[in-house]
């Protein structure tokens, strides 16, 4: 099972059959009183609440997230890496023709 | 630095690349990854963005039933993982995150290091600084990306088009091509002359994009043009001659979002009808155009005929062994479509497709063909004529080349170079003209009349098997009714019925409609064949009947897009702007003259005739160049090699090859 939905569900023995629950559209998830209810949101924003460990896990094996699960901006992450390339291309290149010049 | 230092440090940097992102990717520590067959399959749809393509390797790496893809719509952490696994009967799929931004950066880089594998010339000084060429680069670059928004929300999760900084998905494309485009500027200075020499490896790296609609080559052929256009004087009449066409081409199109699926002909040719999008191919095409003249004008005398020889035949042989190895194995296969920047993915079998075709990694059967052929014509001729010895290396890659050329089985291009190498010899033994021109004249003639003579068909099913055809392919064939058997009067070639509505109220395209008329109608110059019957004559020997009569069905140009054409690398109004019977799936003209006439009319198309014949004429003493040359024209004829970059160039190069009248380069430094 992937780690992700361990860490935002918790944990569980059960074996989930996603392509079973996807491709079941009177699939109802049956909530489960002991599950405390999580709050998942998806990159668009929208919100659901799941009410058992099953539910949650469908959904997290998704695109949900209870937002705290590592929202990390790679792509920003990814320019600022870039831009910090190009200024230390330049910089070594000024320090390699001044080298050269001498 | 000593060239085996050199050469270590190249492999290294180079396997680094290849296999970087498997590299800086965290695998998961908890499970581990299992061989993938039907049982495991439902692990890896769990398990998803787990674990690397390196992960897998070990396990799977002789495995023959997966088949790895790329799985485009990657996020930048999910990049080079297993994002999805699916079980089909026919094999496994296995999908590889690979995300745009990720991409740009690594392609460009394998790419950058080829180029600076390229020995150094002398020094090119260019006058002016790069920051306008640079600045101009970008805001192309920005305004592909806007123009061609259908393309990229299928591609990217992160795809926005919105200018501001908070959009890290453009700012950090943009910081990457301003990191390539510096990084290429000074490996360009001291390789700008021994460009030339190289230009056959673009028929191995390709360079497209994995995730645009974009050619690394083209990207830094715009650039080269931007330098060269602000310090060089340009033809000032060309220019704006293309300027006053641009003008034309951007007030007759509709600015439409539409999307036209690229396929194959991914990064060459615009995927939208926007007018940002077309200013992109547009300007591209110029600066391209323009840089390609410079190399060649620059390059006059460094240009080693012995080692594009060489390269040709070197090239010749990787594609084969490379079409080889990704045939057998499914690893070797995606990393030959990542590395080299395919346009599509190679053969998955050694077995022959459609018409009994391979392609191994090329994007098609017929550019194979052609390009093998091309090789050996070039080696054949540029051997014998300026007498370089052929090494023992090159002549087991000439018999690799040969491979690629039979399996391909492209016959047009093995014929017209078995054809151009018996006339070169001829022309070599046979030193009187007149005996020369009456061998020429009893070849041409005794191999027509065999051909009508061994011919099962009528002149006139030769004359109407192309408006049949076209007429086949149109929407309005559906709605003729048909006899007892079922036969409707196309089935008869019966035309005149198509022509009872206006040509208004038609729904036949204009070409159509016009071709129709005027073989129906119009009265034929005496003892001359009808133009349209004698175009179908031609089609059917070279099995084009088909392909050029759905073109026919499609194209749809008013009066003045026939005359100026569409602009150039502008397929999306052919495409989508008039319906007939084949408007999914990329239906090429198959032929270079027909995707010239779409992109530049039949100004455009007489225009270029008249330069060749031009060309052919003044140089008629030179063998080497007119067999080049014509090989060329009469493939590209029937095949749309044009339409993909490093055919673009190969044509490009031979049309200029009149200039580089001696052997062997000089001032080759570090050779």
């Amino acid at each position: 099972m992937n780690k992700k939905i361990y860490s935002i569900c918790g944990d569980s023995d059960q074996v989930v059959d996603f392509e079973m629950i996807g491709n079941d559209p009177n699939f109802v998830f049956k909530n489960d009183p002991n599950f405390e209810t999580i709050v998942l949101y998806d990159p668009e924003g929208n919100i659901v609440n799941v009410n058992s460990w099953l539910e949650c896990a469908n959904y997290v094996n998704g695109v949900w997230t209870d937002g705290l699960y590592e929202q990390f901006d790679f792509e920003r992450m990814l320019f600022f890496l870039t831009i910090s390339s190009v200024c230390l291309y330049l910089m070594f290149r000024r320090i390699w023709k001044v080298r050269n010049h001498l | 630095m000593n060239s085996n230092i050199r050469k270590l440090i190249f492999l290294l940097t180079a396997f680094l690349l290849i296999f970087l992102p498997s590299f800086l990717q965290n695998s998961s520590e908890e499970i581990e990854p299992v061989q993938i067959d039907k049982e495991s399959t439902a692990f890896y749809q769990t398990n998803t963005c787990e674990f690397t393509l390196f992960d897998i390797l070990s396990q799977n790496v002789l495995n023959e039933k997966i088949n790895i893809l790329p799985d485009a719509y990657s996020s930048v952490k999910c990049n080079s993982k297993i994002n999805g696994v699916d079980y089909f009967e026919s094999g496994i799929k296995v999908y590889i995150g690979t995300n745009a931004n990720i991409d740009f950066l690594l392609q460009s880089f394998i790419w950058l290091l080829l180029i600076a594998l390229i020995p150094k010339s002398k020094e090119r000084k260019f006058k002016s600084n790069n920051i306008i060429p640079i600045a101009i680069t970008v805001v192309l670059f920005i305004l592909h990306l806007r123009g061609e928004e259908n393309f990229y929300t299928s591609f990217s999760k992160s795809y926005s088009n919105n200018i501001s900084f908070d959009n890290y998905f453009l700012t950090s494309l943009i910081a990457a091509l301003i990191l390539v485009l510096i990084i290429f500027d000074d490996l360009l200075k001291d390789r700008f002359y021994n460009l030339i020499n190289y230009f056959p490896f673009m028929f191995l790296f390709i360079g497209a994009y994995n995730t645009f609609n974009l050619n690394f080559f083209l990207i830094i052929l715009v650039y080269i043009g931007l330098r060269i256009f602000f310090e060089t004087k340009v033809n000032i009449k060309l220019t704006l001659l293309y300027v006053s066409l641009t003008v034309f081409w951007l007030m007759n199109s509709e600015n439409l979002n539409s999307y036209f699926d690229v396929d194959k002909l991914k990064g060459f040719v615009s995927s939208s009808q926007s007018t940002s999008s077309q200013i992109f191919w547009i300007a591209s095409f110029y600066f391209a155009v323009l840089a390609l003249f410079a190399i060649l004008e620059g390059s006059r005398d460094f240009v080693n005929l012995a080692k594009i020889r060489y390269n040709f035949l070197l090239v010749g042989g990787l594609i084969s062994v490379f079409g080889i190895l990704s045939a057998f194995n499914s690893f070797i296969r995606f990393l030959t479509y990542y590395n080299l920047g395919l346009n599509k993915l190679g053969m998955r079998s050694f077995t022959a497709v459609e018409g009994n075709t391979w392609r191994g990694i090329a994007h098609s059967a017929e550019a194979l063909g052609e390009y093998a052929a091309f090789a050996i014509l070039y080696t054949v001729l540029i051997s014998f004529h300026y007498k370089i010895k052929i090494s023992n290396f090159e002549i087991v890659l000439i018999f690799i080349t040969l491979f690629s050329l039979f399996r391909s089985n492209n016959f047009a291009a093995m014929s017209s170079m078995v054809i151009f190498i018996i006339l070169f010899f001829l022309n070599k033994l046979i030193k009187k003209r007149s005996i020369k021109i009456s061998v020429i004249i009893v070849v041409i003639f005794s191999s027509l009349l065999f051909y009508i003579k061994t011919s099962e068909y009528s002149y006139e099913f030769f004359s109407n098997v192309l408006l049949n055809e076209a007429v086949s392919a149109s929407i309005m064939s559906d709605t003729l009714p048909g006899n007892e058997d079922g036969f409707t009067a196309a089935d008869f070639s019966n035309f005149e019925i198509f022509l009872e509505e206006s040509k208004e109220e038609s729904s036949l395209s204009s070409s159509l409609y016009y071709a129709l008329d005027q073989y129906t109608n119009d009265g034929n110059i005496k003892y001359l064949p009808d133009s349209v019957a004698l175009v179908s004559q031609i089609s059917v020997p070279i099995n084009r009947s088909e392909k050029w009569g759905i073109f026919i069905a499609k194209y749809n140009p008013n009066f003045f897009e026939f005359i100026f054409g569409t602009g150039p690398l502008q397929l999306a109004d052919y495409y989508l702007s008039h319906k007939t019977k084949f408007n999914d799936g990329l239906v090429l003209p198959h032929s270079s003259l027909l995707d010239l006439l779409i992109f530049f009319g039949i100004f455009g198309v007489f225009s270029l005739l008249i330069y060749s014949c031009y060309l052919i004429y003044s140089n008629k003493n030179n063998v080497v160049y007119i067999y080049l040359f014509l090989f060329l024209l009469i493939n590209y004829m029937k095949s749309d090699s044009i339409l993909y970059l490093s055919s673009f160039i190969l044509i490009y190069f031979t049309t200029y090859f009149y200039k580089f009248s001696f052997p062997v380069g000089r001032n080759l430094n570090n050779e």
